[in-house]
């Protein structure tokens, strides 16, 4: 944990720098310096510079939480087909995933460096998947001016186009996961009903990625491959159960402790919040939903010195299980389309009632963060066990740091947090929970690349 | 392009031309040291409160009635300062020696300077924010003191205070234009409301606004008052930010006011700002102006709106990011003329004040801009991360400020203002907030004094060599400067109308005295004074410079009787007279297709006039949009008319867009053929194909089961015998392919064989079947020689003209009509206009009055093609700027429909810059075609021996689209004179709508010059989006004139007037 923290501070520093283009090798060093490779460079180190890029230029481009996951998703696929071969134990994912039939094989009777391959792989992946490329480049610039030192050029060469040629393969399969069509259709008309869901205060901000659920999952048979436990039937009425869960939310809002406070913000986790002052319009960014677990997953594994290969495939999995969990969990909260608490309390019970968190543009049943984060939990609990951590991804949105008993204890928090924070009912949380974990065990189960 | 030739002729003759007419005078100089510093702290911000920038005022009088005109400043939070006038442009402060201090750090607003107590000497009066507003009474030695206990002194938030005599009694009234505390975040926060308070003389008032019906919750920023509508009564006009709307305020008369700004005014500005209220043209009819904060260069536009527009939670239709210029027409009616007059975009604009600073006998107009934090930073609100800010407050603190240079908007005539930037008054960037016009040097021109932001105010003095003309009113005690009195004075040339108020702008009180520019030869006549108390006086025998001084106590005792109008050419009558109401389905077609410039999804309702019922009275037919038949409105013997089931009340699920009622199938009663249309729809739909229904003789329809209509979206259908067999054939144009905006719907001619409707476009005209996205069509014998000629026109394409020879049809339009011509023709009528015995073509366009204005040198164009392959087609709006082809349309809108742009394109600043071909240079544009538009302006095409050249019509038919002309002897002089009716709110979300105007009458004066008439002349007023025009004839041989709307009742008119 300690290294880990010690490298994150100049290695913001370095993202600032890269920002304007004044990146210099002696801040690079400092990033790199805890490297264990005997030529000097880490692979592992480069593994997690890659993941910390791309959260941070996801936060920076402002993508929703769904799209997040799928840039996490396709990179490190693209990362851990180019550098699996570093290590013999692991296979291609090859017909694991849902379309993928591979990328195409290095030569056989030639010698290559994968770290070159797999920094050439993050480079190409993300050139197609994130938006501020110049960061990205430039990251890999700095990485293969450093690999150029201490690997022969015929062979940085040939490890370069080979990770150029896996990128791009996987480019090809991301694209024709029908994500790219679903910007071309036309504005998602949502319905108008009683438990319809509708725009809420104070943005009525249109729904976010409506057609996500439409994309195709990446383990998962079909978005619709497990049930989503049903919401509480819809009912304005006083007695109706859906009344007194509405009634929670506002009863529990309007006595929120110090600590319950934490929680909502620590597991906030909303990538755009915006502001209004008048004429001034403040659009705030924070980490996402995803992007907290892909960190929580760097901070575990640099704290257990988990070997690069190994780092590609947990980062993977738990993409694929993030991808997945939102896809599924999207085409559930689409079909559906329930009413989020802000809108029914303000209509039937309080209508000058502001939840303590912003709600999210997307109907209420049921909670994709608690979907996520309960597959997520699953990926990491099944490599590292049910072992105590303390995260601190907060810490830098002024939102603190918090220890856990286990990563099944930490979602379970995440979940409930949602009715803290006043945009979910305890229903939805539950029923993502529950849903998150078997598309945590599908992942787990279907994508076996050691023996 | 012979014509604009002549207009670029005529304004530069119009125009004396610009020399600099103000001097900055500096501090140095004038000792007038006063500084607005705005200091953020914990409890000022911009997150605290949104209006921490709004900065301060400036207000003038003579506090010490030496003659000169002495200057009081507000600051934000440092209280107020007061400047004495030393003459030759030489101030002292005074604060602290006359009493005039607030030593509090609460926030200012506005000032008034003016008689309040009755004793004929003005006192200040300080608007605030957080506490009670403060009166400063003068004690008539130089020195002032507060007085706590008048009603007046109140807390409301107010902006700013302005005198008004609204009840005609002689002494003035006050009125408080107020915001309200900062709101809650995305919610609808009502402000507090306004307050009228009637003096009863000698400084007592008392709170009459609920009294007299003023109910306006807004956050309001400035006042304007003035007779609008020459009732002798004065109006209000209120300007307030954010959604709630303007307020135009008629003064019944009575002690109470009726809000008519929705009735009277055709949109009005969003976030609006300061206003004042003149006679810019010269009609002798009062206009407004208001402010609101549109960039006016592409760069600030797009990096400022960024294509973001308040199509959001809180849309209105009715309001728009752009300063509105609000024309009266007369009786209080406006169009707006903000686009074409060049004054709609002053970026983030604070004051306004018009005056004729050139004296050149016309106003111009002053306008302050700049914001201490540029808040509309699109780069800065959305990357606030990339700068490492997190809070709202910290970022807030961050925020760039932004200058920007002030605007001197010369006035040119003929409704255009040309911004001169090379004038001291506009030559140095800063922030500035409220500004006074005043003749600090009593020389007769206009000087200015504005507040600036974190800067020395500003001193500009005006050197114009010119022949001012300068009257200083003289009242009673109660109102010793006129306050509220109709100045006419008459010259041997002209007649120029002024009203006095002082409270002007923004948070500010102006000179109360007036002075006029004369011409060469031109002499005083007399000064008509229209005093507030309705008296009148009249005064001549002006000799002398200087300052004439008009003394109330030459007026009359009685209060003048305003002379009775005459009866305009038509008026209006009940709805009920023909109860329709169009409703128009709720149907957005930009969330299919985005990028596009128009929806088409609200073409209807156009009509057609013919006896369905054979009972000798002529009936209507009214076209119903998707969930509304279509309707008859049969005639009866009382000269109503009833909607009966006619045959046609299931059929609803089509948008029926034209109808023609013609005998199709020779049984002499009238059939109907019904177009249909609406984006709402696929192509190939049963509900696009048009439906021929047949009359039984009564006036009972049945669906023709033959015939078998077109499957594209259609436009228009208009009859005619082309092959002069005696029967009725049919044009029916194409308008859209749903979902595939710019290809073109298929136009069919049908040929009646027998009654039987055959397509035979193919065979006889070819070409014409996909001649593009058509309107509207006319038959009509061009040529003279006897058989009907064919006139279509449409958007994105010239008006084509299709010569009938023998029955066949060939496009002729490269030799008649001239080059640069396409445009967003909206309708076509014939009519011999110059009457020299041929046929003239009317043409309908979109007008000038708009943010982007083509011509043959910089067409707006239109590319297309699905450049990011993910299925859509992308359209991509632009027109040429400083010779590069730049994007219309903003970031946000472009980037939302072709995505990975974004990488291209991080940032505002770099889309700002970056012209089409930068745009799809990574991008495969194979198969990408193009439309283009050069020419705007509705027109004449006249008819010279079979060659048409197009004449513009005049500048008030620019106002906005024409949907319909009817060309007709209105006035029954023997010739053509036309009338028009139009308006649109189907533009995009940036535009939102071409509605500025209310229908025109042109009388033709015999030869071809057409000229507008006013409302008072013409009696027609009809806003919103009209779309079709007809004329029937009544039981009684009156005419009555029908004008549908789309999304509201039709509009009915006598003619003539009275009956």
């Amino acid at each position: 944990m300690r290294s880990l923290r010690a490298s994150e501070k100049p290695y913001f520093r370095v993202m600032l720098l890269m920002k304007r283009f004044l990146l210099g090798m002696a801040v690079l060093t400092l990033l790199l310096g805890r490297a264990t490779a005997s030529d000097g460079v880490d692979g592992t180190a480069l593994v997690h510079s890659w993941n910390r890029l791309i959260i941070e230029v996801i936060m920076e481009d402002g993508f929703g939480p769904p799209i997040a996951a799928r840039i996490h998703a396709y990179s490190n696929l693209a990362g851990y087909e180019a550098a699996r071969h570093a290590d013999p134990a692991f296979r291609s994912m090859s017909g694991m995933l849902n379309g993928f039939t591979g990328v195409v094989q290095p030569a056989a009777d030639s010698v290559y460096d994968w770290r070159v391959a797999m920094v050439a792989a993050y480079q190409t992946s993300c050139s197609k998947l994130l938006y501020r490329i110049s960061i990205s480049d430039s990251l890999a610039n700095v990485h293969f001016g450093d690999l150029a030192k201490v690997v022969p050029a015929d062979v940085f060469q040939r490890s370069k186009a080979y990770g150029i040629s896996v990128g791009k393969a996987i480019n090809v399969y991301a694209k024709a996961d029908g994500y790219n069509r679903t910007q071309g259709l036309p504005d998602y008309e949502w319905p108008r009903c009683d438990s319809c869901w509708m725009p809420t205060p104070p943005n009525f901000a249109k729904p976010l990625s409506p057609y996500c659920g439409r994309v195709r999952t990446i383990v998962l048979k079909s978005a619709s491959e497990f049930p989503v436990p049903p919401s509480i039937p819809f009912s304005k009425d006083r007695r109706s159960a859906f009344y007194a869960a509405a009634q929670e939310v506002l009863d529990i809002s309007r006595s929120l402790t110090k600590e319950q406070r934490h929680i909502a913000e620590f597991w906030n986790d909303n990538p755009v919040v915006t502001a209004y002052h008048g004429h001034f319009i403040f659009n705030s960014r924070q980490i996402s939903p995803g992007g907290h677990w892909m960190n929580i997953a760097q901070q575990i594994m640099s704290s257990k010195a988990t070997p690069a290969v190994g780092c590609l495939e947990i980062y993977s999995k738990l993409a694929f299980a993030l991808f997945d969990g939102f896809t599924a969990c999207w085409q559930e909260k689409f079909r559906g389309n329930l009413i989020r608490p802000v809108t029914y309390v303000n209509q039937y019970i309080d209508k000058s009632w502001e939840p303590f968190l912003q709600t999210p543009p997307f109907p209420e049943h049921a909670s994709g963060h608690s979907t996520i984060t309960a597959a997520a939990a699953e990926v990491l609990t099944s490599y590292f066990g049910d072992v105590p951590f303390v995260d601190s991804t907060e810490a830098r949105f002024g939102f603190g740091v918090r220890s856990f008993e286990s990563f099944r204890a930490a979602a379970a928090e995440a979940s409930i947090s949602r009715l803290y924070g006043g945009i979910h009912y305890r229903r939805g949380c539950d029923a993502g929970a529950e849903h998150g974990a078997s598309i945590g065990k599908a992942v787990l189960d279907r994508v076996r690349v050691r023996p | 392009m012979f014509t604009f030739g002549v207009l670029v002729l005529l304004m530069f003759v119009s125009y004396r031309l610009p020399g600099q007419y103000f001097s900055f005078v500096p501090s140095s100089k004038s000792q007038l040291n006063f500084r607005n510093d705005i200091i953020e702290s914990d409890d000022l911000n911009i997150i605290r409160d949104f209006y921490t920038f709004n900065g301060g005022g400036v207000g003038v009088g003579d506090l010490d009635s030496d003659g000169l005109l002495d200057v009081v400043f507000t600051s934000t939070h440092r209280g107020i300062r007061m400047f004495r006038n030393l003459g030759n442009m030489r101030f002292e402060d005074r604060s602290v020696a006359s009493g005039l201090v607030i030593n509090d750090t609460l926030v200012n607003t506005g000032v008034l300077v003016a008689e309040l107590t009755g004793d004929g000497l003005p006192d200040v009066y300080i608007s605030r924010r957080y506490s009670s507003n403060v009166l400063f009474v003068n004690n008539g030695d130089g020195t002032f003191r507060r007085d706590s206990t008048s009603p007046v002194v109140i807390h409301a938030y107010t902006t700013q205070a302005a005198q008004i005599d609204y009840d005609r009694d002689g002494d003035l009234d006050l009125f408080l234009v107020n915001s309200g505390e900062p709101r809650r975040q995305g919610y609808l926060n009502p402000g507090i409301n306004d307050r009228l308070f009637r003096n009863d003389g000698g400084g007592v008032y008392v709170d009459v606004t609920a009294a007299a019906g003023i109910v306006d919750k807004g956050y309001g920023l400035s006042a304007s008052i003035g007779d609008v509508n020459d009732d002798g009564w004065p109006d209000i006009f209120v300007g307030n930010d954010f959604e709630e709307r303007d307020k135009l305020w008629i003064n019944q008369r009575n002690g109470t006011f009726v809000n008519r700004a929705t009735s009277q005014m055709p949109h009005m500005s969003w976030a609006s700002m300061g206003s004042d209220m003149a006679d810019l043209n010269e009609d002798g009819m009062l206009d407004i102006l208001s402010l609101d904060m549109l960039p006016r260069s592409n760069y600030r536009r797009q990096t400022q709106l960024g294509g973001m527009s308040i199509f959001g939670p809180f849309f209105d239709s009715l309001q728009r990011v752009q300063n509105c210029y609000f024309l009266n027409r007369g009786d209080g009616q406006f169009v707006e003329v903000g686009q074409m007059a060049g004054v709609a975009a002053t970026d983030w604009s604070w004051s306004v004040l018009a005056g004729d600073y050139d004296l050149d006998g016309d106003q111009d107009l002053y306008v302050t801009n700049g914001t201490k934090r540029d808040m509309g930073d699109q780069d800065y609100s959305y990357n606030l991360r990339s700068k490492g800010v997190s809070s709202p407050k910290e970022a807030s603190m961050a925020m760039p400020t932004s200058p920007q240079k002030n605007f001197l908007l010369v006035n040119e005539g003929r409704l255009r203002f040309r911004s001169d930037t090379s004038d001291g008054l506009t030559a140095v960037p800063q922030v500035s907030n409220g500004a006074a016009q005043a003749d600090l040097d009593n020389d007769g021109d206009l000087d200015i004094i504005v507040n600036n932001t974190d800067a020395e105010a500003g001193l500009f003095e005006n050197r114009v060599n010119a022949r001012p003309f300068s009257v200083r009113l003289k009242g009673d005690l109660s109102n010793p400067d006129g306050i509220g009195a109709r100045v006419t004075f008459v010259t041997s040339k002209r007649r120029v109308v002024r009203e006095v108020y002082a409270s002007r702008g923004f948070q500010s009180t102006s000179d109360a005295r007036l002075s006029i520019g004369l011409s060469d030869g031109e002499d005083i006549d007399s000064v008509v004074v229209l005093w507030s108390d309705g008296r009148r006086s009249v005064h001549r025998g002006f000799t002398g410079t200087g300052y004439h001084t008009i003394d109330r106590r030459a007026a009359s005792s009685d209060v003048a009787q305003i002379a009775p109008r005459p009866l305009p050419m038509m008026s209006r009558l009940a709805d009920s007279i023909l109860p329709f109401v169009h409703r128009e389905n709720a149907f957005d077609d930009f969330k299919r297709e985005r990028l596009i410039p128009f929806r088409y999804s609200k073409d209807g309702p156009r009509m057609a006039v013919g006896d369905v019922n054979r009972d000798g009275l002529e009936d209507v037919v009214v076209c119903g949009a998707k969930h509304q038949p279509t309707q008859c409105f049969v005639q009866r013997k009382g000269g109503t008319f009833v909607s009966i089931d006619c045959g046609l009340n299931e059929a609803i699920e089509s948008e029926d867009v034209d109808v023609a009622l013609v005998d199709i199938d020779g049984d002499r009663d009238l059939d109907l053929y019904v177009v249909t249309g609406g984006a709402e729809f696929s192509a190939g739909d049963d509900e696009l194909a048009d439906v021929l229904y047949l009359n039984d003789g009564k006036g009972q329809f049945t669906r023709s089961t033959t015939f078998d209509g077109g499957r594209d979206a259609g436009s228009c259908v208009v009859p005619a015998d082309f092959d002069g067999d005696g029967d009725v054939d049919l044009f029916v144009g194409g308008r859209i392919v749903p979902g595939k905006y710019g290809q073109p719907a298929r136009s069919v001619l049908y040929r009646n064989d027998k009654g039987t409707l055959r397509d035979v476009t193919d065979e006889i005209a070819k070409g014409l079947s996909y001649i593009g996205m058509t309107t509207s069509a006319a038959w009509v014998d061009i040529d003279r020689d006897r058989d009907l000629d064919l006139v279509v026109v449409g958007d994105w394409m010239s008006p084509t003209i299709w010569r009938n020879t023998a029955g066949r049809f060939e496009n002729v339009t490269s030799s008649l009509v001239p080059a640069n011509m396409h445009g967003m023709w909206s309708c076509v009528r014939a009519a011999d206009i110059d009457a020299d015995g041929d046929q003239d073509l009317l043409l309908g366009n979109i007008g000038l009055n708009c943010r982007f204005v083509p011509d043959a040198s910089n067409p707006i164009r239109c590319r297309m093609a699905d450049v990011d392959d993910n299925g859509s087609v992308d359209h991509i709006l632009s027109q040429g700027m400083d010779d590069r082809d730049m994007p219309i349309r903003g970031r946000f809108i472009l980037l939302q429909h072709i995505p990975t742009l974004t990488r291209q394109y991080i940032t505002f600043d770099s889309y700002a810059r970056a012209s089409v071909s930068d745009v799809l240079a990574t991008y495969d544009t194979t198969g990408m075609s193009t439309m283009l538009v050069q020419q705007y302006a509705s027109g004449v095409l006249l008819n010279s021996a079979g060659r048409f050249d197009f004449r513009p019509l005049p500048d008030l038919a620019q106002v906005a689209p024409i949907m319909e002309m009817l060309p007709q002897d209105f006035d029954a002089d023997g010739d053509v004179d036309v009338l028009l009716i139009g308006n649109t709110r189907t533009a995009d979300a940036d535009v939102i709508g071409f509605d500025g105007g209310m229908g025109l009458v042109l009388r033709n004066d015999g030869s071809g010059q057409l000229s507008p008439l006013t409302v008072t002349e013409s009696g027609l007023v009809t806003f919103g989006e009209a779309r079709d025009v007809v004329t029937l004839r009544r039981v009684d041989g009156t005419r009555l004139l029908v004008v549908s709307r789309n999304s509201a009742p039709a509009h009915v008119y006598a003619l003539p007037a009275g009956k």
